[in-house]
């Protein structure tokens, strides 16, 4: 995590996120949650995990993506604040 | 439509027939059914909705079900379907069934407390199901489960069933021992089971390993190995797609999709990928939005092979894909482009309109982004939108637009605007209606003439709402000037609200007149929707003015449209109700009760459904009206209550009417303490300007005065009523305060001047054939009629009258006396309970008597008056002397 952000306590929007989820997914994703995407095979436990980086203008809309990759049951593995600008990530 | 109970959102899914069966979950559930709540929390694709169909279809216990979706996120439209839902086990109350149409919902105790009541007194016992709960976020709702949790009576039980955990307080649920929960962990394929399902359900013939290795990879996870069986049952090599798909790293569903579409015929893959944007899909829409003729093949040939259709009724019409499986195949739409989505959306969203679906049709526009057709329906349909009250429904749509998108297209800020005067929010209308005006200056001048004309309308229409007429006129004469002669609905609509005007102020020949030009317009612009409510509000002014027949002929003209509308779109038309209550209306004042309550009936629901607040209470009246003509006074009184726990907003001319109209209810049975407390806080005093709008009130009034006996009070202000009615040509109110102050001047003792006024009135009546108004006048003015008869006058329209009075008239003379045989005490007794109106039921509980006492009582009461119903026997009994005679 940024360190500087890390300790920050009142987070402004829009914001960036990392979400980090189970299994590789293709690039057609991207669209879908409307952020980029970066598949890995090699994390420190080893296992095939996917990087979502995406933009949200809220914690509501955060929500709103975290409930579809439950829809899909997809196994989330960490979500991580970036920085609070948003646009410079993507 | 939307606001239309959707009858297939209660059905209960049926079992698959290749169901794998889950003892070991189903001994759970049925363990469960003593605590308060059952939850089933997992993500989509572990058979959470198939576990609760085998359990329904295993289970004595009845079930109520009632599949959510998002448009569910409002609490009435919410508590109406739970209400249909639980109605199906528990059969509520006529007034249960309406109660919800609540516009404050914020007294959420009142609104639960009967539904929650008429439960526990019910004998029936249930589960109620809400299924796919995850969609609902509205925190009213969560609260409403939540009382409902709090005060679940025995013989129910709640059965949640979500994606996750829904916020209605699990913890303290499960610490009190009360929640019986299902979760992943439980749902998940044993190997049993997988074995099982691929090999039995699938017709697979895989080996334990191979089904091991299946279970293992997809965690037991139904609909991925749903998707790999579908895959297996094509593929040349089984062994060699288990290790393939075992080794490989990507995200199970997308790998397993691509697979299990690459079998497919180009043809299916193509029409998965199109419908899938759609919620509900029947073979019509599927054909229109795929360009093809063979749908319905299709669907049963997926519905067959397993590809994840859910049919959802019996005549497999309805249907709708697994949610994973429509999520995953609109992700694959995608990436093929975004045109040809909005192409698809765009088809979808027309499919409904031509259907009047509109509110689907606007939420597939919003879902296709087309921000610009959402506002083209909003522009075509805006009327039509706007008289069906689906304003609600759209309201919610709307703010699901990103507040930018709404700012950028004026069509959508009038939307919100006819939206915010819907929930009588008049200044945000305005305000709304000013930031359009702003943005005038960037569009073209067509658009620019267009919407200023309809900015007009909708700032005329508010002042009308206010009351002031002449505002509203004034406005909308000037709109009219600048509405291009080619824009015919919105001329026409305009004219409307003139006549509309000139109506409530009662400039009635006027208010004909804009009327028949609307109707010109909007008969040329073949706007069906307004045709029919410009004929509807034709049927009101005509019966106003007198003429009672063309009022027949202008509804039954309406009727006729609406039949061929329907007919041609297969829907049920909203603005049928309205038409109905204004027929009902004219069937009443026929005294053709029958017809008049089964419009009443048909006409009420549809505005109940539609919660259009006019309609609604326009039907709660005449329901009233006709339940006191049948005798039924207690169920008048009822429709009364209902409309005013409805809409419980004491400012709205509505509500003060209803107040009146239980007054004049008090009046007929007696209770003239009821009366005289209505006409106390009624505020209306014998010396106020009276309006036009305001005639009901200052009629019942006078009717007050006269049981008060203040006989020359009652006689000025009906003198005046009268010169009212004769100046703004209503002749109907003429009719009835010529009846009126005739009663006075009998009750006076003048009966030649009496009998003078009442000849007025029946010329006026007889040749279109008036009769309510006359016997809703009661005995008094039977007895004035059979005097008018005797001397002569208009005898045949007399003897019509005389024989819709409740009894057959008989001289002044006659007492209890002349009865055969005289009533016992017991039976006074029953019979003054009938005259105040008290159901068999609720006079054997006062009397302590059992109901077949009771009822034999009510015979030989009959019998000894000779009459055939409580109606007769009140007001016969009012004749004899047996009962105290009022007016």
């Amino acid at each position: 995590m940024d360190s500087e952000t890390s300790n920050k306590t009142d987070m402004s929007f829009p914001a960036t996120y990392q979400i980090t989820i189970k299994g590789l997914l293709s690039e057609h994703w991207t669209d879908w949650f409307n952020g980029t995407l970066v598949s890995s095979l090699n994390d420190p436990t080893g296992k095939p995990h996917t990087i979502l980086t995406c933009q949200v203008r809220d914690q509501a809309e955060l929500h709103g993506i975290l409930n579809r990759l439950n829809n899909l049951n997809m196994p989330l593995l960490e979500v991580t604040y970036i920085s609070d600008k948003g646009e410079d990530h993507v | 439509m939307s606001t239309q109970i959707l009858t297939t959102k209660l059905h209960i899914p049926y079992p698959s027939s290749n169901l794998v069966s889950r003892p070991r979950l189903l001994k759970r559930l049925n363990e469960g059914w003593n605590r308060k709540l059952t939850l089933i929390s997992a993500p989509a694709g572990y058979g959470k909705t198939t576990l609760l169909s085998e359990w329904i279809s295993t289970s004595e216990m009845p079930f109520c079900w009632l599949s959510l979706d998002e448009q569910d996120n409002d609490l009435n439209r919410f508590l109406s379907y739970i209400i249909a839902s639980l109605d199906s086990i528990f059969e509520f109350d006529e007034q249960i069934t309406s109660e919800y149409q609540s516009h404050s919902p914020d007294d959420l105790s009142r609104l639960m407390i009967p539904l929650i009541n008429q439960v526990s007194d019910s004998e029936g016992h249930s589960s109620l199901v809400l299924d796919d709960y995850h969609l609902i976020e509205n925190q009213q709702i969560h609260e409403a489960v939540i009382f409902i949790l709090e005060n679940i009576p025995p013989n129910m039980h709640l059965v949640i069933v979500s994606r996750a955990d829904p916020p209605v307080r699990l913890a303290q649920w499960r610490a009190r021992g009360e929640l019986s929960e299902i979760r992943v962990a439980d749902l998940r394929f044993t190997i049993e089971e997988a074995m099982h399902f691929l090999n039995q359900s699938m017709g697979l013939d895989l080996t334990v390993p191979d089904v091991t290795t299946l279970t293992d990879k997809t965690e037991g996870w139904i609909a991925g190995l749903q998707l790999a069986a579908i895959s297996l049952q094509n593929h040349p090599d089984r062994p060699t797609f288990v290790s393939t798909f075992a080794g490989d790293d990507r995200y199970i569903a997308d790998y397993l999709l691509d697979e299990a579409l690459q079998w497919q015929p180009n043809h299916i893959q193509t029409f998965l990928l199109q419908t899938s944007i759609l919620d509900r899909l029947c073979a019509p829409l599927c054909d229109f939005v795929t360009d093809r003729n063979d749908s319905r093949g299709i669907l049963k040939e997926l519905e067959r092979s397993n590809l994840f259709l859910v049919p959802l009724d019996n005549q497999r019409n309805w249907y709708r894909y697994h949610h994973l499986f429509a999520d995953l195949l609109r992700i694959r739409l995608k990436q093929e482009g975004r045109e040809s989505m909005v192409d698809l959306y765009q088809r979808a969203s027309s499919w409904h309109e031509q259907r009047e679906m509109l509110s689907e049709a606007v939420r597939l526009s919003l879902l296709g982004g087309d921000a610009e057709r959402v506002a083209r329906l909003m522009e075509g349909h805006l009327l039509t939108i706007v008289s069906t009250s689906e304003l609600s429904t759209l309201n919610r749509l709307l703010a699901t637009l990103p507040k930018s998108t709404i700012s950028g297209n004026p069509w959508l800020i009038l939307a919100m605007a006819w939206g915010m005067v819907y929930e009588w929010k008049f200044e945000i209308a305005e305000l709304l209606l000013d930031k359009i005006a702003s943005t005038l200056h960037v569009l073209d001048e067509i658009t620019k003439d267009r919407l200023k004309a309809r900015i007009s309308v909708l700032q005329s229409y508010i002042a009308g709402s206010r009351r002031d007429y002449a505002r509203s006129i004034r406005i909308a004469q000037n709109a009219l000037r600048d509405i291009p002669d080619n824009d015919l609905s919105i001329r026409s609509f305009t004219l409307l609200i003139i006549g509309n005007a000139h109506r409530f102020e009662g400039n009635l020949s006027r208010a004909l007149e804009f009327h028949h030009d609307a109707l010109r317009l909007s008969e040329e612009a073949r706007d069906t929707a307004l045709s029919v409510i410009i004929l509807s509000r034709l049927t009101d002014i005509s019966r106003l003015m007198g003429q009672l027949n063309r009022a027949y002929q202008s509804g039954r003209q309406a009727l006729e449209m609406v039949e061929i509308y329907q007919k041609q779109t297969g829907t049920q038309s909203f603005i049928s109700g309205y038409l109905k209550l204004r027929l009902s209306d004219v069937y009443y004042e026929r005294n053709e009760l029958e017809m008049a309550l089964q419009y009443v009936e048909v006409g009420l629901d549809l505005a109940r459904q539609w919660g259009a607040y006019d309609s609604t209470s326009l039907g709660y009246f005449n329901s009233s009206k006709i339940n006191q003509a049948l005798g039924n006074y207690r169920q008048a009184h009822n429709s009364l209550r209902e409309f005013k726990e409805t809409y419980p907003s004491e400012q709205r001319r509505q509500y003060q009417i209803a107040s009146a109209l239980e007054a004049e209810i008090h009046l007929r049975t007696g209770n003239l303490a009821g009366a005289n407390e209505w006409m106390d806080t009624s505020g209306l005093g014998l010396s106020d300007r009276i309006q036009f709008l305001d005639f009901q009130f200052y009629d019942v009034l006078t009717q007050v005065l006269f049981a008060r006996d203040q006989l020359s009070d009652a006689q000025v202000l009906l003198e005046r009523l009268l010169k009212i009615g004769e100046e703004t040509g209503a002749v109907e109110y003429e009719i009835r305060m010529l009846g009126r102050i005739a009663l006075v001047l009998q009750k006076q003792g003048d009966e030649d001047e009496a009998i003078d006024l009442l000849a007025r009135a029946l010329n006026l009546a007889a040749p279109e054939g008036y009769l309510r108004t006359f016997i809703d006048q009661g005995e008094p003015m039977a007895q004035l009629v059979y005097q008018a008869s005797l001397r002569g006058i208009n005898p045949a329209f007399c003897n019509q009258l005389l024989d819709g009075f409740p009894i057959p008239v008989v001289p002044d003379q006659v007492s209890q006396d002349d009865l055969v045989e005289p009533l016992s005490n017991r039976e006074v007794e029953v019979l003054t309970h009938i005259a105040e109106g008290d159901t068999n039921q609720e006079i054997a509980q006062n009397l302590h008597l059992s109901l077949y006492t009771v009822k034999s009582h009510a015979r030989n009461i009959y019998s000894k008056l000779g009459v055939k119903n409580r109606t007769e026997a009140v007001a016969k009994a009012r004749l004899l002397g047996i009962l105290p005679k009022n007016s």
